[in-house]
Formats: structure tokens, sequence, C-alpha cells
């Protein structure tokens, strides 16, 4: 697995120090780990002596809404997508960056092709796990590849029109 | 098992390719490799499937023909159109 | 028409770019098959029966002479010499290869043109009447709205990977052209209580499989919110929209499940949260859109004297006249209607030297600019009358002067099992059939308004289902079968045909559509329009027309 962090400025190829439990498997007491949906709603309360960085693996099907009070408690939040045709979570994503202001890393794991993950990063994705054996500096060129959009998201870029309308402030201006 | 040939297309055109016996493909349905049977079928398909995995082929399956004196005809009319072409042309 | 500016030509070109490496990586081994046929799908390129088929967007149906030009150099340079008209008001080129797309998506980059999003499960061509911003019943040019959802809607992140297609239509008045009842999201311009523009806002028609009209959700939305309750309604399907089964993932199946007032009670809640974001379109913004779709400079007199002379003088152009022209609000003008169903001949091809030649005709006569219709023939909007009859030869020397719009020979007909990989009967030699045998029909008994579509398979991109005669292409133990449905209806009186019996062979077809044709002129009111005649006698006298004792069960 290859791990892209765009939580920073640029891109850059990470380590990742977050594992993922299994249900019933005891969390880890050296690293960040994430555990599942129903894990998180089973044992909230004994999960929260926790020290180290706690993190929620949301399968495709599955919504925050359920656990919107509990976001804090994350520094993680990854994001299943079980085939490259399910495209649930990018609503989910740009759901917690822009509605809930979910400030931890929101990452997307499974099957992940990199000719996606500039428009998850558009959507507030922020981390990325590629299937290993990738081209680094390929998968980070992918946020490149279009700069020019139409519509709003939950990055800051400048759409198009936002665009237009600052020339055109500029041009009344001479 | 009815007479069964392996087809697929080529990546770079999408042109309708044919599986020889020697692994070759050729757009020819003629040079088709003739599978009688079920297991010769099988090790032909595994064969073909990584060619495919290779890259230059994609889309592979197996088509029933029928011979008609001694050319390879596959057997349904979609088959047979994707071998021979559109059966229309401009008035 | 809508020009690019540096920031919209970027991005078609950026889109280009990044395909060329897709293709790159594609070739080199370094994406597989099932990574790169998402990718191929969202810039509109299908594996088909014999090669890639690429379908090149027409965004509205609005073309350039331009424009035209350049599909004219790609048929020619990169496949047989022609192109197909669909019935979404795109174009497709049956013959291309993968490692020349890089190279025509250039080139359509060029000419203002591209391929994104004609395919897979995002937002497609939002497509509208073929005579906006001249048909005199228009509350207001629905293109300029076409333009706003075509921009929202391109590389929208967060609406790439939908449970299914989606298809968007806009109609500008009340007598729909644009098929709306059997979209996605239809849109219907209507005027607010202060005269500010909206739309009546209706969702989840679809054909295929489980064909199903669209149902109003919002009786008016304000332009100015158009775009933040598209959204809405986009994120309540990508995520409620069923993702297990290919054939019940389109967002009518949601809105039936969850029944129309429940699925309006979502959209309306998500629509609440970002009804006052950056969404909402301001007027400067639509103006500077509404502006780019300003009509031509008309001529002030036009002589029409000239124009009834002609249709005097000559039988066939009064003939074609009678049947091609669509009245235009400003008066001397007209918009005609190029017919690409010469009787006998492959509906919606066109060849690169007929486009060339009706490029210079569309400057010559109609300002440079041509309409797709979703009857898969064309339009030049803005003619003089009293030039009608000069553009009517040259119409004519080339083919394109067949005067039968909307008439029984002015067959729908998708490209069937001759090119579409997912096709199960032919549909093309059926059309050719047809045409020929009810041309005939038509001369000598003037059926009047009758429309025919043929679809090949049960996903219908002929759109038979709102056909007053639909056939429907299956395959039946290894032969083809025709089904026949009857009523349809595509106009705002939309309605689904229904399936009249058991399937005929290729053989019976034409037969069966003649006879069905025969039964009603036995019993046609004066005149009657066929679907008029059909609601008032219903389907038993055609029934039993065709199968006489045989009783089938519907």
């Amino acid at each position: 697995m290859m791990l892209i962090d765009y939580s920073n400025t640029n891109p850059t190829v990470a380590d990742d120090p977050w594992t993922h439990v299994a249900d019933g498997a005891a969390l880890p007491t050296d690293r960040p780990a994430t555990i599942s949906l129903q894990r998180w709603k089973a044992e909230r309360d004994g999960l929260t002596g926790r020290n180290l960085p706690l993190g929620l693996r949301l399968e495709s099907h599955e919504r925050v809404d359920e656990i919107l009070p509990d976001l804090p408690r994350f520094a993680l939040i990854a994001l299943e997508f079980p085939n490259l045709n399910d495209g649930r979570h990018f609503s989910t994503a740009r759901m917690l960056r822009e509605r809930y202001s979910f400030r931890g890393r929101v990452r997307a794991v499974g099957q992940v092709l990199r000719d996606q993950i500039n428009l998850m990063k558009r959507c507030g994705f922020d981390q990325f796990e590629l299937s290993a054996g990738r081209d680094a500096a390929s998968a980070v060129s992918a946020f490149e590849e279009i700069s020019a959009v139409y519509q709003p998201a939950a990055d800051a870029r400048p759409t198009i029109g936002y665009q237009r309308h600052r020339q055109f402030e500029r041009a009344m201006a001479t | 098992m009815a007479r069964m040939v392996i087809t697929g297309n080529r990546l770079g055109d999408g042109a309708v390719v044919w599986r020889g016996a020697e692994g070759d493909w050729s757009r020819d349905i003629a040079s088709a490799a003739i599978h009688a049977t079920e297991g010769q079928l099988a090790r032909s398909l595994d064969a073909a499937r990584v060619e495919e995995a290779c890259g230059r082929i994609i889309g592979v399956y197996e088509v029933e023909i029928e011979m008609r004196d001694s050319d390879i005809l596959p057997s349904r009319l979609r088959e047979r159109i994707r071998a021979g072409g559109p059966t229309v042309s401009a008035a | 028409m809508y020009a690019y500016d540096d920031l919209d030509g970027t991005l078609v070109r950026e889109r280009a770019t990044q395909f060329r490496n897709q293709v790159a990586r594609r070739i080199s081994g370094d994406l597989s098959e099932n990574e790169f046929k998402p990718l191929r799908l969202r810039n509109g390129l299908y594996l088909q029966l014999h090669a890639y088929m690429l379908r090149v967007a027409i965004p509205y149906g609005l073309m350039s002479a331009s424009q035209l030009r350049a599909l004219a150099r790609i048929a020619r340079r990169y496949d047989r010499g022609y192109g197909h008209f669909t019935t979404r008001q795109n174009v497709q080129f049956n013959w291309i290869r993968l490692e020349d797309v890089p190279d025509i998506l250039d080139e359509l980059a060029g000419a203002e043109m591209h391929a994104i999003q004609t395919s897979g499960n995002c937002i497609r061509n939002t497509t509208t009447d073929q005579f906006a911003g001249v048909a005199a019943d228009e509350i207001e040019d629905p293109r300029p709205w076409a333009e706003i959802i075509r921009q929202w809607s391109t590389l929208h992140p967060e609406f790439s990977f939908l449970p299914r297609k989606f298809k968007i239509a806009v109609s500008g008045a009340p007598n729909d052209r644009a098929a709306i009842a059997v979209h996605d999201i239809g849109l219907s311009m209507r005027r607010g209580p202060d005269g500010e523009t909206g739309f009546k806002v209706w969702v989840g028609g679809g054909l295929g499989r489980t064909p199903m009209l669209a149902e109003a959700i919002r009786e008016f939305l304000p332009g100015t919110d158009l775009l933040s309750y598209l959204e809405a309604i986009l994120r309540v399907f990508n995520v409620e929209g069923r993702r297990d089964n290919l054939y019940k993932s389109r967002i009518k199946i949601l809105v039936a499940a969850l029944g129309v007032d429940r699925f309006r009670d979502l959209v309306e809640a998500e629509w609440a949260h970002i009804r006052d974001s950056a969404l909402r379109l301001d007027g400067a913004e639509i103006a500077r859109i509404r502006d780019q779709f300003a009509p031509p400079p008309y001529d002030a007199a036009v002589d029409c004297g000239q124009f009834a002379g002609k249709r005097f003088e000559d039988v066939a152009f009064a003939s074609w006249s009678a049947t091609n022209l669509f009245p235009h609000r400003r008066s001397g003008y007209a918009a005609v209607t190029v017919s690409l169903k010469p009787v006998g001949n492959i509906p919606g091809d066109m060849t690169a030297d007929q486009m060339d030649a009706l490029a210079d005709l569309a400057d010559e006569y109609s300002h440079g600019e041509i309409r797709v219709t979703h009857r898969q023939n064309l339009v030049l909007a803005h003619v003089r009358q009293d030039r009608l009859y000069d553009l009517w030869r040259a119409l004519d020397s080339l083919g394109l002067a067949t005067p039968n719009l909307m008439r029984v020979t002015d067959i729908i007909a998708c490209p069937g099992l001759d090119y579409c990989g997912l096709a199960t009967a032919r549909s093309i030699p059926v059309a050719q059939r047809l045409s020929e045998r009810l041309a005939e029909i038509d001369e000598r008994h003037d059926l009047g308004e009758l429309t025919i579509n043929i679809s090949g398979c049960i996903n219908s991109c002929a759109h038979h289902h709102v056909a007053h005669i639909g056939i429907l292409g299956l395959e039946k133990a290894g032969a083809e079968s025709y089904q026949v449905t009857l009523g349809g209806s595509s106009a705002e009186d939309a309605s689904l045909g229904k399936i009249i019996g058991r399937g005929f062979g290729a053989d019976e077809i034409v037969s069966a559509i003649e006879t069905v044709i025969v039964a009603w002129l036995e019993r046609r009111d004066d005149g009657e329009r066929f679907l008029d005649s059909l609601r008032r006698l219903g389907l038993t006298p055609f029934r039993d027309a065709l199968y006489g004792a045989e009783r089938t069960t519907e």
C-alpha cells in the first residue's frame, strides 16, 4: 500500500502510522488505530480512556449522521470504496468538511484509483491509500492534471466563476 | 460440446480478433483454433486470459461456431455480425 | 451561442491531456482494462461490436458551422467518413481507434468541443428543445440555463461515480419538445409571482427496462436557486440510490421506492443546508451567459410573397414547406428541419461531405448555427422565408430535404445489433424496409404525424416507449423478435406505449406494422392523427387485426 498524504501544502508519499483493527481484536497500545462504526457504537464509552489517536472506518453504505456528536473524538476517518464505481463517500467527505467542520484526516481506502484522487481531494479527502507498486511521482502529479474547476466543493480552489468575477472586477477598476 | 473458438478485441484499435492455435491473434476468423472438448477450450481460455492481462487484447470470450463447407461460421446472429461486419450500408 | 473564454478552454484542454496520459498508461499496461474502463467511459469511449465508438458532446444540441466542419474532419480522418446523430443531441463515430483518441480530443478541444461525460455513471449531456430561442411559444430561451447546468455538471467531483447515468433536460415552452417527462430531472421554465424566471422540477423519468414518467417535486424553483436544488437532488441520489443491482439503480427506481413525497422531503431537507451557498447564481453571471445567446441580427423587411409564390409554383417545395418548417417568433423567418431520414437510408447518419456542405449552408442561410434534434435530425433555425426556396434546392441536391418531419418515414432508430455490443436485435434494416414500405402508403393516404421508434434492445436508446408506434428488438430462441408498443408520446401529453402482444420475426415485422396502419386507416376520422385515433379507439382493433383469433395476455 502506498499512502499519499495531502494534509499540508504539498502532496507527499508518507509512512503510515495507522492500523485498522478488526472487531473483537485488541487495540494496539503503540499506534493510532481505526475501528469500525459497529464497534464504535458498541464500545463507545469503553474507548474514552484511550491516549492514542482513534479513527473510524466507514463502509460505503455507512453514514456519519449516526454519530455526529462524536466526530471530534476521531483524528482520522477512513472512508471505504469497495469498488471503482461506488461513489457514495464522495458525498460523505464533503459533508464531513463542509457541514460538520471535521478537521481531522479524511482518508480514502479500498479500491482507490490514482485517477480519482484529484476528485477526492476536491471533496475533502486529504489522504489516499493506493495499491502498492504504483509510481509515486505519477500518483502525486494526479492532483495537477485539472486546474480549472467549475463548481465549488470542499477544497479552497477558486472556481472558474470566481475567477471570472475577479477578472470583471479588475477590468472595472481600471 | 459444440465447437468453440476464442475471440477478443485488439486494445489499440478495437478490431475483432480470433485466437489461433499458436496463441496468435488474427482478424481472420478462418485462422481461429477450433476447440472440440471442454478441456481444450479451458486450456486455451486460460492462456488467452493471460494474454488479456498482459494487455494487447481485451474482452476475451468463447464463441460457438459451426462449419459451413470449410468455413467457420459463428452460430449466433450477434457473433456473425461481429465477425462479418454491419449488415447494412448507406443507400 | 456560448463561446469559451480562456477558463472554459483550459478545462477542456486539460481534460484532453489527462486522457492522453490515461491512454498511454493503458497501452503501456500501467492501467488494467478494469481500471481504464470507467475512465474511458467518462470520456464517451465505448467498445462496441466492431471497434471503439466515440460519442462527442454537442451541448444542448447546439453547434456552430466551424464545429460541424470539425466533426467532418474527424469523420474523414479517423473514421469511415460519416457520423451518427443521437436521440440525446450528441454525435457518434463508430470506427474509432483507441490510439487516435488523444489526437481526436485535441482537435475537438481546438473547436471548443469535447467528449466529457457522454457516457458512464455521471451527469450526461443536458438537452433541450431544438427550437430554443426561436419558438414563438417560448417563455424564455432555455439554452443559457442548459449552459449553466453544463458547467456545473462538468467534472463535478462529488457526482462522478453515481449509481447510474444521469440525464437532465430543460424545456423553455409549455409545448414540451425536450421530452422532460422521461428524464432523470426535467426542468420546465415558469414565471414566478414577480415575473422572475424559474422552473417546475420533475424527477424520476426514464425509459429502458422499467419505463416511468417523471413526477413533479417542486412547482416553482427560482432560477437563482437552480444549481443548489440540482445539487441537493444529486446528493440524495448519490447517497441513497441502489448500488447492488444495475437494473434498479436509476433515480426513477429510488423515487418510486420512497414515494415522491418522501423523496421530496429528503431533497428539500438537503437543500435547506445549501440554498444560500456559493451555488446561488448571481444576476451578473446569469446575464453574462444569457448575453451569449442573444438572437442573431435578423433582417427587418422580408418579402414573404416570394415564399408563397414559390410554394405555388413548385409542388415538391410546397410539400417540404408543409412538413419541415417551424414557425419562428420573428416574422419573416422560419426554422428549417434538415432531415437525416432519406427513405430507405440509415436514420441519423450523415457523411463528412454532407456535414461540410451543411456547414456552408448554415453560414450562408442561418447565421452559422446548427442544432441537433432528439429525432436524429438537424435544424437551421434562422432562415429568411424569401431564401427558403434556394436553401431547399441546395438541401435537396445533398439528399437532406426529405419532406418527412414527424411523419411515418421520420423513423428514429438506434444503431442496434449492426453496431452495438448491448443490442439483442438489429434496428437499422427494419427502419430501412419500413421506411420504404410506408413511404408508399404515406404517399397514397397522407398519414400525417406518426412517429415510429425502433430500439435494438431493452436499453431503449431510440425511446420506443414514447413513440406512437414503438418497436423493441429482442432475441428469442436465437432469432430476432420484435415487440410492438402503441400509444407513446414524449410531448407534454407524455404517455408510455403499451405492448400489443407477442413479438414478430424479422420477416414479419414490416407487414405487422402495415397491418396496424391499415387497421387505423379503416377507422380514422378525417385528418385525425394516429395517436388520437388510438387514444379514442383503444388497442383492441389493432390487437384483433394483428392476432385475430389468438388471444394474448398483456
